[in-house]
């Protein structure tokens, strides 16, 4: 009865298999296969075997001698997991719309919401952890930047609001809702933790593949591996496929179990610093013993210290015992650091790995030099020498120090415990890049230089002032614009940022915020770069500094340029001098009180210095004219032969000496 | 006699006039007069031959027989009279002097311009033979038969004639007055006659000398002429220079000179409705570097010594659309574009401008996420980056639609143009005219107010509040400059002069002064030594350098 025959089109084999695998599927159901039925099928199949054209759509399917209405319906399915199956090439693709009547998995929008919850969710729950709290996937989802719209139910200070709608209770996070619906993501209370599931894992990858996102490396092999055994046997029977489809569901978990051990983040904070993957994986599993379900920062110190421990402890060999011998100064002033109190602690922390491993460290750099050679452009058109930190002699900038990005401790995401803190550290472990928070004297961020070895620390040549739209619009008002502009051109720096955040067509005083754009581009020459809110500010900080990096990193210390050159200042003496730029002399204080009087520019107020260098020696001139008014008026306009106008030298009498 | 009674015939058939008659009758002497009014029909063909306004002039003829009469009055008086002629003899010249000038402007007016200087000369000779006249009664008296002579003589020669009708006609304008005045009534023949001979001499003088004045007064004139024009010139440009220094006119003169590129795209017709609408001069055409804008300046010569700088603005800006862009960042095109703008352009700012980038990149990005293909997100951010960290003096901005693309352009023009007048930032700009008061001052439009209460805020670390204590106590600089410089109190009295005043608290609890702030503002104020840091002055630095006792 069941008697294969010869297909005569090769195309329409896999047709021909599907129609014998229902006809299967009938005779294992408990009715069993009537006769009429049979002979349907019986038709059908001889059909498709005789047929001398390819069967690709329902339509073909339906003009051939035994497809009636219902034999058609019954076939439709496989029409569309070919289609899937034609564009996709993944079994599990061909399961679900099996099941589904050939409907597409849910997918989320490219930067939507729900996309950038599903790529945190996996990356930070590829290395062994499962979940995610609530807050904690709020602040990574926001701080990726993988969504345009803010994540978070609050509205945080410093970010660009989108209205989505007028009701105050929905928000970015109503995307969980969709996600949890479709089975991607699972949540369970008290308190409220979510993981994704296999087939949320799956909709994220495809995710990360579409929209050609970086992600690790390892991560990307895996993925990369199993797509090509089912790509491979997707053209073979069915039952072939569905065989080979189960076998390999046991081998997926192992995979991910070992894989998901170490927290990506982890493995990306300790990489630079010369620690194999080995190293990490052994002490990461260590401390994850120890401790149950603590933060990634509290797990990422003690993997730190760890590290630190096995180093010292094991046996070294000898460039190593040197290497420990040249880091002892450096634990002990680390210690007093760290007995000061320091707020940079855990900063601190990361250098001292970089310290610990200066030789490997370098190796590292040598190969992203070697990279970034090769792709940069080689046509920078730097018209004037910039001002180095001391370099040895043949001595590299990048074997000898890291740039570190330096905020205003008086920012208010800057500080220490708030939850756009949470963002700073993501962009900090994003771009790969070192931030600390100081008192700075002047502007809101600067780049420093530091020493791998002697910590000493240099100012480099780039300064930025971040202003969003309300701020800017109250600080022209009273003055305090202009203030700090002098200020910042003042403090010595060769390249000054003003950072303008948030859209200046909202605020009522849009021409006047514009025209200040203009003037502190045109006339005081700064580089004025828009944002639309915090979360883009911190990204183009972390840009800058890469790009600061390598700037800076390729600079040789030659005889020829040291001679030349002015050296970058000490961090010290950086304060210094902007503490003392504040600081005025007697006659700066009686020009700025000579400032104040009606009708005098600067040009007089000058001239009047040049005469009277103190407001004792005015008062003096004028006690002697004493009795003659009109010669006391005219005493300044008449000593300065005119360069101080009438009115002028009139209204500075009133003010010194008048009644 | 018979010759009288001849004359007076033929003047019967020649003047009709009934006011002839009429004066015949008043006076007696009839005859007498027709035969002094002998030149009278001579005058008529000349007259006819001018303007019809000359026909008014026939009374003034009649007038003239009574000037004679009058002078022979005179001469025949007595001493007494002739006191009185004289004072006449003044007040007639005053009054001949008032007389003639409605009549000549009169003429002036109706003649043509050419005649109007010799009209003048005319008049002024008048007035001198006028002059000459009043003189001639006391020297010559008996010389009868001469004056009928130079009369006859004068006869022939019509514009002699016409000089002397002119003249005698005026004098019988005052000397009416002067015959309804006394009423006597004498022989009037020698006294004309002796003026005539003495006005021929005087004529001749007086025309060369009019002609020399004419010339002075022309060239004087003239120079006057020049003279203001240069004035004017010269203040013209100064308002000019005035004008452009403080850049009024630098919207009008300022030229954006764009690249066809940048006009073809969709921007380019927003933005040349937007430079319409300001009234920007737009010059269009190929520019050295495509798709770029430069500005320049046109400044006329007389103002561009102003300018060391010259016409040129040192400022380029280069346009994109966000296709273009990505592409040529993708290509690694985009760095060597801004290094050959550099090359060009050495001292220039450069900034590139890109509309719709981001929205341009999301859109490509959601297709790729959506049909996979071979389209890779270029690296944008880190070029951008880039420009700001290893190129100097090179920006970028980004617009979110063609409007802002053209609005901001517009903004960068007039921009370009006022910045070119305007002083940067100094230490004393930022803190003029009350600029260092903070906003958080309770009383700070009081402050605002005083140029005294603004210095004393200026004084580093006095609170306005401080500043309050101190004007309440002392309103003036100098009453409290006055207490200082009280050479009697010792300068350690006068430091903690100021301690004790009260100074009102934020809840309302009075506190003092305090004596800190009290010898601070002291030793600010009477410092010697400009030169020292307040910092330094405060805690007593001046007296290292100068001796206790100088206060």
């Amino acid at each position: 009865m069941d008697d294969e025959r010869r297909v005569l089109c090769p195309e329409n084999r896999g047709l021909a298999a599907y129609v014998l695998q229902k006809k299967q599927e009938y005779a294992e159901k408990p009715k069993g296969l009537s006769e009429n039925l049979e002979r349907t099928f019986v038709k059908g199949y001889r059909s498709v075997c005789d047929a001398k054209d390819p069967i690709n759509t329902l339509k073909d399917l339906s003009q051939i001698k035994g497809f009636g209405k219902w034999m058609v319906k019954l076939m439709k399915g496989y029409f569309d997991t070919a289609v899937e199956s034609s564009e996709q090439e993944d079994l599990p693709d061909n399961r679900a719309g099996k099941k589904a009547n050939g409907k597409k998995r849910y997918i989320p929008q490219r930067n939507s919401v729900g996309y950038a919850l599903l790529i945190t969710l996996h990356r930070r729950t590829t290395n062994g952890k499962e979940f995610m709290r609530k807050q904690e996937l709020i602040d990574a989802a926001d701080a990726n930047g993988l969504s345009h719209a803010p994540v978070g139910p609050e509205k945080g200070k410093g970010k660009a609001g989108l209205g989505h709608s007028k009701r105050e209770w929905y928000s970015g996070w109503s995307c969980m809702t969709t996600l949890i619906q479709k089975g991607l993501v699972v949540k369970s209370s008290n308190p409220a933790k979510y993981m994704l599931t296999v087939e949320g894992r799956e909709v994220a990858n495809e995710c990360i593949l579409r929209s050609g996102l970086p992600d690790s490396v390892d991560i990307l092999s895996v993925d990369e591996m199993d797509p090509t055994p089912q790509a491979k046997k997707t053209p073979n029977q069915n039952p072939t496929c569905s065989f080979t489809m189960r076998e390999e569901l046991p081998y997926v978990d192992p995979r991910c179990r070992a894989q998901s051990a170490i927290p990506s983040d982890i493995l990306e904070k300790f990489t630079p610093f010369g620690y194999s993957k080995e190293q990490v994986v052994a002490a990461f599993r260590e401390v994850s013993d120890g401790s149950g379900d603590k933060d990634p920062s509290t797990l990422w110190l003690s993997v730190m210290c760890h590290l630190r421990q096995a180093e010292v402890y094991n046996s070294c060999p000898d460039s190593r015992n040197s290497k420990k011998d040249s880091s002892g100064p450096f634990k002990s002033q680390i210690r007093q650091v760290d007995l000061e109190g320091s707020r940079a602690k855990k900063f601190r922390s990361c250098n001292d790995g970089s310290t610990l491993n200066p030789c490997s460290s370098g190796s590292s750099h040598a190969v992203k030099a070697c990279s970034s050679s090769l792709a940069s452009d080689g046509t920078k058109g730097i018209t004037n020498i910039p001002r180095l930190p001391p370099l040895q002699f043949g001595e590299t900038f990048e074997e000898a120090y890291d740039v570190i990005l330096i905020l205003d401790d008086r920012e208010k995401f800057a500080t220490k415990g708030s939850r756009s803190r949470n963002i700073v550290e993501n962009i900090c472990s994003e771009f790969n890049i070192k931030i600390e928070v100081r008192r700075l004297p002047v502007g809101d961020c600067i780049w420093i230089a530091r020493h791998k070895y002697l910590e000493t620390e240099y100012v480099l040549d780039f300064i930025a002032e971040r202003k969003n739209v309300d701020d800017m619009r109250s600080s022209i008002r009273d003055n305090r614009y202009r203030d700090q502009k002098l200020r910042l051109q003042r403090s010595g720096f060769k390249k000054l940022i003003y950072i303008l955040e948030g859209d200046p067509n909202h605020s009522d005083a849009a021409e006047s915020i514009k025209t200040a754009c203009f003037t502190t581009e045109i006339l005081e020459g700064f580089d004025v770069l828009r944002t639309h809110g915090l979360g883009e500010t911190l990204r183009k900080y972390g840009y800058l500094t890469k790009s600061i990096y390598q700037y800076y990193k390729l600079r040789v210390n030659d005889n020829d340029q040291s001679k030349g050159a002015a050296s970058c200042p000490s961090f010290d003496s950086f304060v210094k001098r902007c503490q003392d730029l504040d600081k005025m002399t007697i006659s700066d204080v009686f020009a700025i009180q000579l400032m104040q009087v009606p009708q005098v520019t600067e040009e007089i107020a000058i001239a009047v210095l040049d005469m009277y260098p103190t407001l004792l020696s005015l008062a003096s001139a004028y006690s002697h004219l004493e009795a003659d008014v009109s010669a006391q008026e005219e005493m300044l306009r008449n000593r300065s032969n005119n360069v101080i106008c009438a009115s002028a030298s009139k209204n500075i009498f009133k003010l010194v000496w008048g009644e | 006699m018979n010759d009288h009674i001849l004359i007076s015939d033929g003047e019967d058939q020649t003047t009709p006039l009934p006011s002839l008659s009429k004066r015949a009758r008043k006076y007696p002497i009839s005859a007498i007069l027709i035969s002094d009014s002998d030149p009278t029909p001579q005058k008529q063909p000349p007259e006819s031959s001018f303007t019809p306004i000359f026909v008014p002039e026939t009374p003034l003829s009649d007038d003239f027989s009574v000037v004679k009469c009058s002078f022979g009055s005179r001469a025949l008086a007595s001493n007494r009279e002739d006191k009185f002629s004289g004072k006449r003899i003044i007040s007639l010249d005053s009054e001949f002097e008032d007389s003639p000038r409605p009549e000549t402007s009169k003429k002036n007016e109706s003649v043509l311009a050419g005649l109007r200087e010799p009209r003048f000369g005319l008049e002024a000779e008048t007035s001198e033979a006028y002059y000459k006249n009043t003189r001639i009664p006391e020297t010559n008296l008996d010389d009868d038969t001469s004056w009928m002579h130079e009369v006859s003589f004068r006869s022939s020669p019509t514009n002699d004639t016409i000089e002397v009708v002119s003249d005698q006609e005026k004098e019988d304008i005052s000397v009416e007055k002067i015959g309804r005045k006394k009423k006597i009534r004498t022989t009037t023949l020698p006294v004309p006659g002796e003026a005539l001979p003495k006005k021929r001499q005087s004529k001749e003088d007086k025309t060369s000398a009019m002609e020399e004045k004419k010339l002075r007064k022309e060239q004087e004139r003239l120079e006057k002429a020049a003279s203001k024009a240069e004035e004017a010139e010269r203040k013209r440009l100064e308002k000019e220079k005035k004008k452009w220094e403080k850049g009024k006119l630098a919207l009008k003169s300022i030229v954006a000179e764009i690249d066809t590129k940048v006009l073809e795209g969709s921007i380019g017709g927003l933005l040349l409705s937007r430079f319409s609408e300001k009234g920007i001069t737009i010059h269009v055409g190929p520019n050295p570097i495509e798709r770029s804008i430069v500005w320049t300046m046109t400044i006329p010569e007389d103002i561009a010594p102003l300018f060391p700088q010259g016409p040129k603005i040192p400022y380029l800006l280069l346009v994109y659309d966000a296709e273009e862009f990505c592409n040529l960042v993708a290509n690694g095109k985009f760095l060597e574009i801004i290094s050959r703008v550099q090359d060009r352009y050495p001292s220039y700012t450069v900034c590139c401008l890109t509309n719709k980038l981001m929205s341009y990149v999301k859109k490509r990005e959601k297709e790729e996420y959506k049909n996979p293909g071979n389209w890779r997100r270029p690296p944008i951010d880190e070029v951008l980056a880039k420009l700001t960290t290893h190129y100097v003096k090179v920006h970028s901005r980004h617009c979110v639609d063609e409007a802002e693309v053209a609005e901001h352009i517009v903004g960068l023009t007039s921009s370009l143009a006022s910045c070119q007048f305007r002083k940067k930032l100094t230490m004393l700009s930022v803190s003029a005219n009350g600029a260092l008061v903070s906003k958080d001052s309770v009383d700070k439009h009081l402050i605002k107010k005083s140029p005294w209460l603004k210095a004393l805020v200026a004084i580093p670390k006095v609170q306005p509040r401080y500043a309050l204590a101190v004007w309440k106590k002392y309103p003036s600089m100098k009453s409290l400059l006055k207490v200082y410089m009280d050479r009697n109190k010792s300068v350690h009295e006068k430091e903690f002069l100021l301690k004790d005043l009260k100074v009102e608290g934020l809840v309302g609890g009075d506190i003092r002064l305090g004596e800190i702030c009290s010898k601070r503002i002291y030793r600010v104020l009477m410092s010697h030594d400009g030169a020292i840091k307040t910092d330094d002055v405060e805690n007593g630095a001046a007296f290292f350098t100068d001796s206790p006792g100088v206060n």
